[in-house]
């Protein structure tokens, strides 16, 4: 009997401290480094899109424009060397973070190649930015893309404890048999010495009771907290994330098909590919409630970005090819730099939230499950304490 | 870049090799490198015929805006704009300056002659951009009114639609790095060569017939071809002497070499529905022609190469009539 209460007191202590260690593992370092993965791969993509905006702009591209492609590629370079510091040891992780670090300094010197030559008026200029673009999507963007799937299967095993999960069961199984033998002694104590009641061994059953439903009460809120942490923060951040980077594509589509005087429509027939995810992703219904107004927001937003996107291609396929230009780069409200960054600041507006809930819920979680560890191991040994006091006297009696 | 290089030649899932012995292989976006084969493209089947022969102007040009009732022109006139379809990547030719945003070239001065006859004013055109291979379709449907993008005339195009009197004789050479034992159109046996996808000059150079056979390099645009060989990814660039000066003119380390051995006569493109049109541009041309036009549309674009002169324009040759 006070054995399998010493089992069952270990093995509960471990299910709680490695379910409290995987929330932790989730909110202090996968989570980290998904927003890495997460940087890297919308970095790249504004990155794209503002190096096609500024060279379309061509001598009067504004200062921001070329700030703004330098901080992305700073970003995306940072992420990549924290996401490497942590690759060890995975083989899909560590191939796209050598894809991303190779084919990013070529990238960048693609697009200085095409800036340098665009600004003495050389059209292989837009063929270097053709050319630096396709490495991008080709090579760079899918790289960063797994980079991001690999972080987002971490964050959710670490979520899951699958072990802790394991333990659990375990200890269940263990509650059974402290249950089974408290009625087991309780019965040879009344067969041998004719005696039921005995108010410690009495006392232990009570606490053991007690400790199940605060384990049952802890374990379930915990268990609540990461789920909610993962409707209404990891899967809303996942799906704006990936509705950011379809617009900041559609965006570049639409630029490289101006800067490139693009004569095989590859470029449109991306746009277009793009533009449907992205209506079908932001028409779909969220998981949760919350995320709700983001996703209604954005899907305005783009509406606003196609109706340019229609103006611009309307304007180029009547041979009105400055008038395009001047829609595609141009400084007014109704731009579409103006327009594209309107639905970029909803949908990081939106990440931001689905942030602060995931935060929220990863404190809830572990909140959820303080003080049980060190709760499990003191009543535990009171019961152990109990459950001796009981026995002892009935076995003085004995000799 | 350097870093980039040892990376990749180190790294265990290295890329597989490349001409740039273990850098990654970055291609133009609709790359592809054709072998050997031959590209697919028109034949030379019932490719006999006077083909730069076109039809004789009916008369002295009407003054601009006053086109001659019921005819293309006055349909033209009465829209307010010429439909003409260009390439915009073609330096020196048709192209799109970076720093004004404006069209220029050869080919885009060539159809503000035309719009300066039918309106009086040279920027009444709409300018569409047309792949190379849509230039026929295009004109064929009816989407442009006429196409000047360094096209030649030949048979198998003049039995689908109408071209003007020729306005510039161009002819297939290579362009290779300064430094290139390339010489000729004999030395590019075995060479990497690149040309456009779908073009006459990739034909060409199979119907050199050399040994080992040119590996050719079929890419979208004109300026991927110069990508290409800046990246030293091929070792020459072959198509027309017009195009290659555009493409030379843009990058002082390579040169044109070898004399030309294709003869390429440029017209521009007119829909046979439309012969009033195809004689009225054709009276354009002989009016440019004479009166020096021709040789100062020359001189913008193209004197630079050659010294700050220009030649003689083409002559003109005529059809007996319609």
């Amino acid at each position: 009997m006070v054995l399998s209460i010493a089992a069952f007191g270990a093995v509960a202590a471990v299910a709680v401290s490695a379910r409290g260690s995987a929330a932790d593992r989730a909110r202090e370092t996968s989570e980290p480094l998904l927003v890495d993965a997460q940087s890297v791969y919308t970095s790249l993509s504004d990155a794209d899109s503002t190096a096609a905006g500024a060279f379309l702009a061509g001598t009067s591209a504004p200062r921001e424009l070329s700030d703004r492609y330098q901080t992305d590629l700073a970003a995306a370079a940072g992420s990549l060397v924290r996401a490497a510091q942590q690759a060890r040891g995975s083989g899909q992780l560590s191939r796209s973070i050598q894809t991303l670090s190779v084919d990013l300094p070529i990238y960048s010197g693609l697009v200085e190649t095409a800036r340098a030559n665009n600004l003495q008026g050389f059209p292989v200029g837009a063929a270097y930015l053709g050319e630096a673009s396709n490495l991008m999507r080709i090579a760079l963007l899918p790289a960063a893309s797994d980079l991001y799937q690999t972080e987002s299967r971490r964050l959710r095993d670490d979520q899951g404890g699958a072990a802790a999960v394991i333990a659990l069961v375990l200890a269940g199984a263990l509650i059974i048999l402290v249950l089974a033998a408290g009625i087991g002694l309780q019965r040879w104590l009344r067969g041998r010495f004719n005696r039921s009641v005995s108010p410690p061994l009495l006392l232990a059953l009570v606490v053991m009771v007690a400790l199940l439903a605060w384990l049952a009460v802890a374990l379930s809120a915990q268990t609540r907290n990461i789920d909610r942490g993962e409707n209404q923060g990891a899967a809303p951040i996942t799906k704006l994330t990936q509705a950011r980077i379809l617009a900041l594509q559609a965006r570049a589509d639409d630029e490289l098909t101006l800067v490139t005087r693009d004569s095989v429509p590859n470029y449109q027939a991306d746009y277009a590919r793009v533009a449907q995810q992205l209506t079908a992703l932001l028409a779909a219904p969220p998981a949760d409630r919350a995320g709700r107004s983001s996703l209604t927001a954005a899907a305005a937003a783009f509406a606003r970005v196609q109706r340019v996107h229609q103006a611009i291609r309307r304007d180029d396929e009547n041979g009105n090819l400055s008038a395009a230009i001047a829609a595609a780069s141009g400084p007014s409200s109704a731009d579409l730099p103006a327009t594209a960054t309107r639905l970029d600041r909803v949908l990081l507006g939106g990440i931001a939230d689905g942030q602060g809930r995931f935060d929220s819920a990863s404190k809830g979680a572990s909140d959820a499950v303080s003080g049980l560890l060190v709760g499990v191991i003191i009543l535990s040994l009171l019961m152990a304490v109990l459950v001796l006091l009981a026995v002892r006297p009935r076995l003085a009696e004995y000799r | 870049m350097l870093l980039a290089v040892l990376l990749a030649g180190c790294g265990a899932g290295a890329p597989p090799s490349s001409p740039l012995a273990g850098a990654p292989v970055v291609l133009p976006a609709g790359a592809s490198v054709a072998g050997t084969t031959a590209a697919a493209g028109p034949t030379a089947a019932g490719a006999r015929c006077n083909a730069t022969a076109s039809l004789r102007p009916t008369g002295p040009l009407p003054p601009a805006g006053h086109m001659p009732a019921g005819s293309d022109m006055a349909k033209i006139a009465k829209r307010g704009y010429l439909i003409a379809g260009v390439d915009q990547n073609t330096y020196l030719w048709g192209y799109r300056d970076p720093a004004t945003g404006q069209l220029g070239g050869f080919d885009i001065d060539m159809l503000r002659e035309v719009s300066r006859a039918i309106f009086g004013n040279p920027s009444r055109v709409r300018f569409v951009v047309v792949p190379n291979s849509q230039r026929v379709s295009a004109v064929q449907s009816g989407k442009v009114d006429i196409v000047a993008e360094t096209m030649t005339i030949n048979c198998e195009r003049k039995m689908l639609i109408d071209f003007s009197t020729v306005y510039y004789n161009a002819g297939q050479r290579i362009l290779a790095p300064a430094n290139s034992a390339i010489t000729g159109s004999r030395d590019l046996g075995g060479k990497r060569v690149c040309a456009t996808a779908g073009s006459t000059s990739l034909q060409n150079l199979m119907a050199l017939s050399l040994k080992p056979p040119v590996k050719t390099v079929a890419v979208t645009n004109q300026s991927d071809c110069l990508v290409l060989l800046q990246q030293r990814q091929v070792d020459a660039i072959s198509t027309d002497d017009t195009i290659l000066q555009g493409l030379a003119a843009q990058d002082p380390s390579v040169r044109l070499v070898g004399p030309a051995f294709t003869r390429e006569p440029y017209g521009m493109a007119i829909s046979k529905a439309h012969p009033d049109l195809v004689a009225f541009v054709n009276a354009v041309l002989a009016r440019e022609r004479a009166n020096g036009t021709w040789a100062s549309i020359y001189k913008r674009w193209l004197g630079r190469l050659n010294g700050g002169q220009a030649p003689a324009p083409p002559v003109a040759t005529y059809t007996s009539g319609p």
